[in-house]
């Protein structure tokens, strides 16, 4: 699987890649469909859903069409753009479930943070693809502390826990990578641990009138160490567990159309419980084998690349989609807090699988561009 | 297996990521695992419990049948205006606005900055409910005042009703006549959340119409916290016929489920078991003399107003019950409604007429002369010469100071058939004091005293001493036993002892219940098997016929010397022709005086009977409390029954209605 195809006549695309990424989409169609049809003001929700994987598509196919080293020349100007993005949330937002997140551009709503992932590995990669021995220079270990953590304060601000942790992961994962020294890294892993329990504790025991987090994220976390009731949560998991071994089939799960998952949930974040309900099991094992295979396809490329930068590129969208489908499914079945982010290509929302698209093309564009090593 | 390009892969870091993702994979993999697979049946639960509501759905209950298939018992619908709460979400929402809009002009501090309004969960919650309840207050109006009956909606139960059930339609007005039903139909259903709703109440077409023997039915008790999320009312028999023959009746309730939303709004609905209606009870009553039977009785001569008595019509060939009649009688009808007022249930319980006490079955009664029956069997088999004449003084005394036990038939000079028919006291007292071991122990064959075993229920022993009681304290009541007083019994039990003497023998066990038929299949399934025997009497061919005569000669014998049959009035025209014709009646009358205080009458009287005395077919036994004298009062309420079944046997070819049902 892993063995290099160096010789300049291996194919050209990577198909299973291709064809995971295209069944993940169809399935999110349909259950799209599924989840959404009962409400009168949602029906049209998976049209939009296929105008995103066109749009996304499109992305792809220009995110792999120059040469990933060309890209990377530009990668300061994306992270930047990312960042100044994600400011703009702060200026002109629209506010959702109390989160600010979104940017309003007339039909649809952009989400910044989708975007500042791609602009932080695409720039990461950039920066870590220098010589081995500068990397163990603290400076760049801060560097990239600090390109890292700009973005990660900016979600965690708005605030989107869930998804400001997938700027550590992917970061995490490159610097390992990319070689940076255990040592660091464990400093680094244990650093975030102990302020992440210390958030932890603070969130959960500083008084309310401080107002360190919002309270509904102060329910997430309490949920998920067991000791609040989230409903959403609850519900998930009805849905996934009552869809059993083969499931009630596709339009016949009834949590989305009792209303008992949220409705506005149920199409997005709650996608996964949706599919589980309806195919069961079986329809669970079909999505994990499609996200294995974009995974693992994913690692191969990484382990075939033709440098480092092709090679962390691929690493980081490898994490990035790890993480946001580890995230999202582990919620559904309660192993992780309710984080609110997106299952790539399944949940709708045009950010997410337009930026989920582009970094499927980042992927097969270092693929593609392995050969001229 | 996984073999890395080693030199990109310094450290084998690769490797690391490989196996953290196929390690967070087969995490997710296990948890989906347990959940979907291993734990699955418990979240099915989970879901079931959270979206499916089970309501009891009762079954039409069987009709109560006479003899020929007339109806007794049955149900009507009855026709409910409802409310479809789920069809009022919208109105809801925005009458809360509304509300939440004055609530928040009246209470500025609720602003918060930036205009944002935040409410209280309390005061959130109680805008909610008034909202709920003007909403529905004002449909109910404007629909009650369409339907020419306005009605304010109580927000209580409206308030209830909703927090519980929602997903079960809100009655706001009930049982709509049929004017009611067309304005309904034309002006509210199909556009609105109005419907309606039909629900099947027991209906006596009848009314008082044997209403002791039928029973009455009542709303069962809605069970709190059984399987069902919501039962509707359905009926339980309370009494009598309804009451034993419940099972029967009844039927089995089903299940129907709903599926709610998250709101407790109803979905969709599933039949999970239908019901299946309750099978009809046919009784051996025959409603046309059932009715008669009532009608004579109502009409008793010499009697109170409002007459206080029971008949008991029974075939002598089986112990079928053609009528069983205790009056004053009840409205079952009053009984299977929710409400009664409280003049209704004043007059259920009226404590001097007790109409819900079944005086045929229940009512213990001295049964006077006519217990001289009694006294003859034993008498006569003890050696009594029935042609032996005996000079009556007219009245009894045990000794010459003692209390005088008076004498209808005044003094005379009697041999038994003569005594017999004029009813001397003083005769039967003098053949029969010496004999008491013997008359009791005659009693006691013939099972007087004693329960029936009539399906029913209701019915008491009365009370008659065995003949082992016998001692000193019981022979100064003797004389009294003799002609039937300081004993008891009751007209159903009198009624079979009639039927022994009519069918010269067998004591069967009184029937009221013949089958039950499957409104569905028409299956039968019988319930009292006919013709159960319940002893065989020893009495011998000479005496049978002695008593036989005897008691015709009660209606028959014209007033020569030493004057008529005591029921002959009954019995005659003025002139002497029989009101009967040639359907020749055997009777003997009765009258008790009713000495202790407690009691609610003076004075019992009665007729017992049966004919054609040629080939008994009927049996009719009338007691009347506080009447006449038992000829005066009781002979005339049975001559009219016979009447009604001369005319019914006339009108049927002479075919007996015992034998048409077979």
């Amino acid at each position: 699987m892993y063995e290099p195809q160096l010789n300049e006549h291996g194919r050209y695309e990577d198909w299973p890649l291709g064809a995971a990424a295209l069944g993940l989409m169809v399935i999110g169609a349909a259950f799209i469909f599924s989840a959404t049809e009962r409400h009168l003001s949602l029906q049209e929700t998976y049209l939009h859903q296929v105008l995103w994987c066109l749009l996304g598509v499109g992305a792809a196919a220009a995110a792999c069409h120059f040469d990933y080293g060309v890209l990377a020349r530009w990668s300061a100007v994306f992270y930047w753009s990312t960042i100044v993005l994600l400011l703009a949330v702060f200026a002109i937002s629209a506010a959702h479930h109390g989160a600010k997140r979104w940017i309003d551009l007339g039909p649809f709503y952009l989400q910044p943070s989708e975007f500042a992932k791609i602009g932080l590995i695409l720039w990461l990669a950039n920066y870590l693809s220098r010589p081995r021995e500068e990397l163990r220079r603290s400076r760049v270990f801060l560097g990239v502390l600090g390109y890292t953590l700009l973005p990660f304060v900016l979600v965690l601000r708005e605030p989107d826990l869930g998804s400001a942790l997938v700027f550590l992961a992917i970061s995490l994962a490159m610097m390992f990578v990319a070689g940076v020294p255990n040592r660091m890294l464990a400093g680094l892993v244990g650093g975030v641990g102990l302020l992440g329990v210390l958030a932890v504790a603070l969130i959960l025991f500083a008084p309310p009138q401080l107002k360190i987090v919002e309270p509904y994220q102060k329910d997430r976390l309490l949920n998920f160490f067991g000791r609040g009731k989230s409903y959403n949560v609850q519900q998930a998991l009805i849905s996934v567990g009552s869809g059993g071994l083969t499931g009630k089939n596709w339009r016949q799960g009834t949590q989305h159309a009792l209303g008992f998952l949220p409705i506005g949930g149920a199409h997005n974040d709650f996608i996964f419980s949706v599919i589980a309900e309806e195919e069961g099991f079986v329809g669970s094992v079909v999505v994990l084998t499609l996200y294995s295979a974009l995974l693992f396809t994913g690692i191969k490329i990484a382990s075939q690349a033709r440098d480092r930068l092709g090679q962390l590129m691929a690493i980081g969208v490898v994490t990035l989609l790890f993480s946001h489908v580890f995230i999202n499914i582990g919620m559904n079945i309660r192993i992780m807090p309710v984080a609110g982010i997106p299952l790539p290509l399944l949940s709708y929302g045009g950010s997410s699988v337009i930026c989920s698209l582009i970094a499927i093309g980042l992927l097969h564009n270092v693929h593609v561009y392995r050969r001229y090593y | 297996m996984l073999v890395f390009d080693v030199f990109k892969d310094e450290g084998g870091r690769l490797h690391v990521i490989t196996w953290v993702v196929a390690g967070g994979m087969l995490v997710l993999l296990a948890g989906l695992w347990f959940v979907q697979v291993v734990f699955a049946q418990r979240f099915e639960i989970d879901l079931q419990r959270q979206s499916i509501r089970h309501v009891r759905t009762p079954a039409i209950r069987g009709r109560i049948l006479d003899r020929n298939g007339l109806v007794l018992a049955d149900d009507k619908p009855r026709y409910n205006a409802t409310l479809y709460l789920e069809d009022l979400q919208r109105q809801f929402d925005t009458e809360y606005s509304s509300l939440r809009k004055a609530y928040v002009q009246a209470h500025p501090e609720a602003v918060k900055s930036k205009g944002k309004v935040t409410l209280v969960a309390a005061v959130r919650q109680q805008l909610q409910w008034e909202a709920d309840c003007a909403v529905v207050s004002n449909i109910t109006w404007l629909v009650s005042a369409s339907l020419g009956q306005p009605r304010l909606l109580n927000n209580k139960v409206f308030l209830r009703h909703y927090r519980e059930h929602p997903y079960v339609p809100f009655p706001i007005v009930p049982d709509l006549a049929p004017k009611q039903v067309a304005i309904l139909a034309e002006q509210w259903l199909g556009q609105s959340a109005v419907e309606m709703e039909t629900q099947p109440v027991r209906d006596y077409p009848h009314e008082n119409l044997a209403a002791n023997l039928l029973g009455y039915v009542q709303h069962r008790d809605t069970l709190e916290g059984g399987e069902f999320a919501f039962d509707m009312p359905d009926y339980q028999g309370i009494s009598g016929v309804e009451k034993v023959y419940d099972d029967q009746l009844s039927g089995l309730p089903g299940d129907k489920s709903i599926l709610i939303n998250n709101l407790n709004y109803r979905q969709r609905e599933e039949i999970q078991t239908p019901n299946l209606p309750g099978n009809d009870v046919c009784l051996t009553i025959d409603l046309p003399l059932q009715q008669a039977a009532e009608k004579a009785l109502a009409a008793a001569p010499g009697a109170p107003p409002i007459v206080r008595g029971a008949v008991v019509v029974m075939d002598p060939r089986n112990g079928d019950i053609l009528a069983l009649v205790s009056a004053p009688a009840f409205d079952p009808n009053l009984f299977a409604l929710e409400h009664r007022t409280r003049e209704e249930n004043e007059r259920l319980n009226d404590p001097k007429y007790k109409p819900q006490f079944n005086r045929a079955v229940s009512g213990a009664y001295p049964p006077g002369s006519t217990f001289k029956i009694i006294t003859s069997v034993a008498c006569l088999e003890d050696g009594l010469d029935p042609n032996e004449t005996f000079d009556s003084p007219g009245e009894y005394r045990a000794s010459p100071t003692s209390r005088p036990i008076h004498d209808t038939a005044g003094p005379g000079r009697f041999n038994f058939k003569e005594a017999f028919y004029r009813s001397s006291n003083t005769y039967f007292i003098m053949k029969g004091k010496d004999h008491l071991r013997k008359i009791l122990e005659v009693a006691k064959r013939f099972h007087l005293g004693e329960k029936t075993g009539i399906s029913t229920h209701q019915e008491v022993a009365g009370d008659i001493p065995g003949p082992e009681k016998v001692g000193p304290s019981l022979r100064m009541s003797a004389p009294d036993i003799c002609i039937g007083q300081e004993i008891t019994a009751t007209p159903l039990q009198l009624a079979g002892m009639i039927s022994v003497i009519a069918n010269g023998g067998t004591l069967y066990v009184p029937r009221v219940a013949s089958h039950a038929q499957s409104p569905e299949t028409g299956e039968i399934e019988e319930l009292d098997a006919p013709g159960r025997v319940h002893d065989h009497v020893r009495i011998n061919a000479r005496d049978l016929a002695l008593i036989r005569e005897a008691m015709v000669a009660d209606t028959e014998h014209p007033a020569e010397t030493p004057g008529p049959g005591s029921a002959y009035k009954a019995f005659h025209h003025a002139g002497g022709a029989p009101l009967l014709g040639s359907f020749r009646v055997a009777g003997k009358t009765g009258t008790a005086e009713v000495k202790s205080p407690g009691s609610p009458y003076r004075r019992v009287t009665w007729f017992d009977s049966y004919g054609p005395c040629e080939d008994p077919r009927y049996v009719v036994v009338v007691m009347v409390e506080d009447g006449g004298f038992g000829g005066t009062t009781c002979a005339p309420v049975a001559e009219k029954i016979y009447e009604a079944i001369l005319k019914q046997e006339q009108a049927s070819h002479a075919r007996p209605p015992a034998l048409a049902q077979n």
